[in-house]
């Protein structure tokens, strides 16, 4: 059964992007524009990994990662940050509100491909 | 009058000329717009203008084509430089098993050697150091010392390895995150990543071309050969040379790592048909008798003991 990944994007382009990555590399991806509507969607029905990015409307990724590792579903969820926010001292605040891993914006299938293979989910 | 199909085979004849004589290498499997490309690139190097159709750049390549200053940089231009940190993991958890049993018991005065002779910009021998200060910081043999030998035929790849600085895409391809926040540092102002300088104090990068003998300075009795990607891009009489002349430059306990892509080349190497090399293109050099604690060559791999040797 395919794995499933949620992207967590305000922007479309990323969104389509990371999907055509993704699904390359067999998973099953849904999308989400902003934090809110990922944890709704996390909440419902958890997925394997998200793919999230931190500057959004409604709800910033930093907010989502907070809240879903406060729930039972969100303990054990791997979530990668996929964001502009490239300076050292984010990339700390990011992974020590709880991220597996951190990609810096722009990406390609390699980097994304690294990032899932050093959390064991390829 | 040349035609683009003649034009084609005449550019292509000329790139493959160039990179067997000076490197033993294969030509490139690419397409002709590549091709096109990379020749472009290598010829506005040595033109004060722009050349325009393939007719030009062939003449252009013809008049340079024994240049050695040209050919050095049509090979700089067509040799794989695609690499990454910590690439085919399975072999860097066997070194690391490796350094953590047979390495333990090295004498302090005997220092433990690898060689990455294909280095590229010098994601390997970086991963290899960060491997080695992981292990020093929980502390496992504060005596043991490593050296780090890593080479390349490119002076670009080689300038790029030194300098240890590498964008978001390098950075990110094969390095944890928590691996580049402790072993590099992000220079804010370009967006770039550059490794902590305290890497670099155990590894000698240096340019070697495979095809010749290896520098006087570098070790005859090596621990590790890490050569993965490499050998395929050779012709085949070629890599076979080459893999026999690094086997003789390993020691008897020895292992030479290649890629799971790559193990035919061993084989016909003489090194001996193993599981292990068909998973991950790993070879042990001979039959080195291990101390007894030790589980023969067993200790780098997981559950199975596999017998690889290295044929007479």
């Amino acid at each position: 059964m395919a794995k499933i990944c949620l992207v967590v994007d305000d922007s479309k382009i990323v969104r389509v992007m990371a999907r055509k990555i993704l699904e390359g590399l067999g998973f099953e991806v849904f999308d989400a524009e902003n934090g809110q509507e990922a944890l709704d969607f996390c909440l419902k029905s958890p997925p394997d990994c998200v793919l999230l990015d931190w500057n959004m409307p409604v709800m910033s990724g930093l907010d989502f990662l907070k809240k879903i590792r406060a729930e039972a579903v969100g303990k054990n969820m791997k979530v990668i940050f996929c964001t502009t926010k490239t300076d050292a001292d984010s990339v700390k605040q990011g992974m020590a509100a709880g991220a597996n891993e951190y990609i810096m914006k722009p990406f390609d299938e390699g980097v994304i491909k690294s990032k899932l293979s050093e959390i064991g989910l390829i | 009058m040349y035609s683009e199909k003649y034009e084609e085979a005449r550019l292509r004849s000329l790139i493959s000329s160039v990179l067997e004589e000076g490197a033993g290498l294969c030509s490139p499997q690419i397409n002709y717009a590549t091709l096109l490309a990379r020749v472009h690139a290598v010829c506005l190097g040595f033109s004060d203008r722009p050349l325009l159709t393939p007719l030009e750049l062939l003449a252009h390549a013809h008049g340079k084509g024994y240049n050695k200053e040209f050919r050095q940089s049509v090979l700089e231009g067509f040799l794989t430089r695609d690499t990454l940190f910590f690439r085919d993991k399975d072999n860097f958890r066997s070194l690391q098993k490796w350094l953590e049993k047979y390495a333990s018991f090295t004498p302090s005065n005997q220092h433990i050697k690898i060689w990455a002779p294909a280095c590229a910009s010098g994601q390997e021998a970086l991963s290899i150091s960060m491997l080695w200060h992981k292990l020093q910081q929980d502390k496992y043999n504060e005596d043991a010392k490593l050296e780090i030998f890593a080479s390349d035929i490119s002076t670009r790849s080689i300038a790029k390895a030194k300098s240890g600085i590498y964008n978001n895409f390098d950075a990110q391809c094969g390095l944890a995150i928590g691996d580049l926040l402790n072993f590099f540092d992000r220079q804010e102002d370009f967006g770039l990543w550059r490794a902590k300088t305290f890497l670099f104090d155990n590894i000698k990068f240096f340019e070697h071309n495979l095809l010749h003998s290896p520098p006087s300075f570098l070790p005859r009795k090596l621990d590790w050969i890490f050569v993965p990607h490499t050998l395929r891009d050779f012709v085949e009489n070629t890599a076979t040379r080459v893999i026999t002349r690094l086997a003789s430059l390993l020691s008897p306990h020895g292992w030479l790592a290649l890629s799971p892509s790559e193990v035919e080349i061993g084989f016909r190497a003489g090194f001996k048909e193993s599981e292990a090399a068909h998973k991950q293109g790993l070879f042990a050099r001979s039959t080195f008798s291990y101390p007894d604690h030790l589980q023969s060559n067993s200790l780098l791999f997981d559950n199975t003991i596999y017998a690889t040797s290295l044929e007479a």
